[in-house]
């Protein structure tokens, strides 16, 4: 998905339609766009057509979110799962029916904050060493990128948990500030800090590893965009 | 620091491998995910109404047993601040920066009372006492004699034990001095550059410094009662490590070892006017006197900047000293003003980290090196950097088993 594409998903937090399916047919079913009230009032009286929509609509967007905080990892089907679960079960804590896929981006910054802090500490019980990613079935990505990919959720291994999380969807994601600070519930001044922290962490952290050091602007990579 | 520019293009080149990845990735059926999703549900549901059932039996009989417990339970002491509205808290900084100063009243009837410029923390409490760290000036203390009473001050590098007892304690950072002097009871003072622990008992008073020397302290008989802290009493020398100064009152210790001269920002700093103080150093001209002044004298002007709350003009003074006599013991004790003022008036925990750390690097007597790896392990802990946090605070431990910071390393130890 190119980048122009992510930043219309993004975009859609504050959108008006969610094109979804309605009914219980599987997906070849052609979507048509539902208003978020009717959907939100479907889920709140847990009716079975607005679940399966929600899942239908946000399945790929949650996937994304918990992929970039994360990296990819084996888990990703039980944690996606887990934060519609969450979404289920709390919807009648949703005020506004319109905010429902950013407070669905909530759940997942908060369940990805939990994995990363449960891998710590699993971790830290039994002596493992950092866990490896599982590697991205990506044929068509050139190896230095993927080298980067890997290297590049290593170094974020040893941050904080709301640095590693304001920074990958701040600049994998390319979200906002102001959607950065909305997922993760917290002011915009306290997202500039987590992210001015992590930025500096990354500097040095990243420079020190030979993937990653190109990618900075005294790296070869920046000589040849100069020239 | 890595720019947006650079770290916006390797993001979009790893989202592009993400995305392309994530596409070619095979998803259960809807339809099972959703059953997979219900059954979930259903079975954390019935844990939950099985959980409540045996809650409630078991419930009550807790209930019961944790009212008991909760009343009967030890606690911690608490205590207030005499301007304060509720409770004080832990940690935070308690300055008297009027002459009529402040007091601290603890819940076992214990009493603490800082003098005008005095400032100190409450860092920990228990059932049996607190540990408190007089940072600069002044203090009245009346503990209450009570069994197994664990209270403790800590001056720079020397501890107080008290047990239970009234005395007057001044610490002064410059100069690296402790003056306590008993009214009633008797106190342990400690310190690792002492030979040995010092009793002191009622009617003795005693200055205890090892900046300068490798040990200087002198317990002198004073009559009690001692209505004022700084006292005239005339002094008898009874303990000393050295040849004893003649000079066992705080207010004497000032004026012979650091005689002050004619220019009046000085001597109203030493009579405790630091307003005044600093308003004449201010007419004499701050940022000319922070380029003419020799490096005591600076970091003094800058310490009663610090202690007026004009942080943006101690700041300004302690870079003077640290760019002006660099190397220096002065230089490092600058290091960690700017510390405090980082961690306690900008909350700036990184920036606080890194002066604390550049203190005990440069320090040379590092009389202030407990409070400065102390302080460091809370500065980490507080930016969430637990292995560094760790890593201090079993530094700390090994260093100083019974320092004010120790309850807080033991609990970053063990969390």
């Amino acid at each position: 998905m190119t980048r122009a594409i992510r930043k219309l998903n993004m975009a859609g937090t504050s959108s008006k339609l969610i094109h979804v399916v309605r009914g219980m047919g599987e997906t070849n079913e052609r979507p048509r766009a539902i208003d978020p009230g009717e959907l939100v009032r479907g889920l709140k009286a847990g009716e079975p057509w607005a679940e399966r929509a929600l899942l239908q609509a946000e399945t790929a967007r949650i996937e994304r979110m918990l992929t970039r905080i994360l990296g990819f990892c084996a888990e990703l089907d039980d944690l996606t799962q887990e934060v519609f679960i969450r979404a289920f079960a709390r919807i009648a804590e949703l005020r506004e029916a319109e905010s429902l896929r950013a407070w669905l981006g909530s759940i997942a910054v908060f369940v990805a904050r939990e994995a990363i802090r449960r891998k710590r500490r699993r971790r830290w019980l039994m002596f493992l060493p950092a866990e490896q990613l599982v590697e991205p079935p990506a044929a068509a990505a050139s190896l230095e990128a993927r080298l980067a990919l890997r290297v590049f959720y290593e170094v974020l291994d040893g941050f904080p948990a709301d640095e590693r999380i304001a920074f990958t969807l701040r600049f994998v994601e390319g979200m906002e500030l102001t959607e950065v600070a909305e997922a993760c519930q917290v002011s915009l001044a306290t997202i500039k800090r987590r992210l001015k922290r992590a930025s500096e962490d990354f500097y040095v952290r990243g420079r020190a590893r030979a993937e990653l050091v190109d990618w900075f602007e005294e790296g070869s990579r920046w000589r040849r965009i100069e020239s | 620091m890595a720019s947006n520019r650079e770290l916006s293009t390797l993001g979009r080149t790893l989202a592009e491998v993400q995305d392309e990845a994530l596409q070619g990735r095979v998803r259960p059926p809807l339809s099972a995910r959703l059953a997979t999703i219900y059954q979930l549900r259903a079975r954390r549901e019935r844990r939950q109404r099985r959980l409540s059932r045996l809650g409630y039996g078991a419930g009550a009989a807790v209930l019961a047993a944790s009212v008991m417990l909760f009343v009967m339970r030890p606690r911690a002491l608490e205590f207030r601040v005499s301007d304060g509205a509720g409770l004080g808290e832990l940690g935070v900084l308690i300055a008297a920066p009027d002459p009529a100063g402040r007091r601290l009243s603890f819940s076992d009837g214990s009493r603490l009372q800082l003098q005008g410029g005095a400032r100190a923390r409450v860092v920990s409490s228990n059932e049996h006492g607190a540990r408190v760290v007089l940072e600069r000036g002044l203090m009245r203390a009346d503990v209450v004699p009570r069994p197994h009473n664990d209270w403790s001050l800590f001056g720079g590098p020397f501890e107080i034990h008290v047990t239970g007892t009234s005395f007057d304690t001044s610490w002064d950072p410059e100069r690296q001095q402790l003056f306590v002097k008993m009214r009633d009871g008797h106190v342990l003072v400690s310190a690792e550059c002492l030979a040995a622990t010092r009793a002191l008992n009622a009617g003795e008073s005693g200055t205890f410094s090892c900046a300068s020397e490798p040990v200087t302290a002198a317990t002198t008989h004073a009559p009690p009662p001692t209505p004022a802290l700084p006292s005239s009493a005339a002094p008898v020398p009874a303990v000393s490590a050295r040849p004893a100064p003649s000079h066992p009152s705080a207010s004497s210790v000032s004026s012979v070892e650091r005689p002050v001269p004619p220019s009046g920002w000085r001597e109203l700093s030493t009579r405790g006017d630091y307003a005044g103080s600093l308003a004449a150093a201010e007419a004499l001209g701050f940022e000319r006197l922070c380029e003419t002044l020799p490096s005591s004298e600076l970091l003094e002007l800058a310490s009663t900047a610090r202690l007026v709350g004009r942080s943006e003009r101690a700041n300004t003074g302690y870079a003077a000293v640290r760019r002006r006599f660099a190397g220096s013991e002065d230089a490092a004790s600058a290091a960690f003003h700017l510390g405090q003022l980082a961690f306690d008036g900008a909350h700036d925990y990184r920036a606080a980290r890194h002066l604390f750390a550049a203190y005990l690097s440069e320090c040379h007597g590092c009389a202030l090196a407990p409070e400065a790896l102390g302080r460091r392990m809370e500065a980490e802990q507080r930016l969430g950097e637990l292995e560094l946090a760790r890593a201090s605070a079993r530094l700390y431990l090994e260093r100083y088993p019974k320092g004010a910071h120790a309850r807080l390393a033991q609990s970053i130890q063990e969390p």
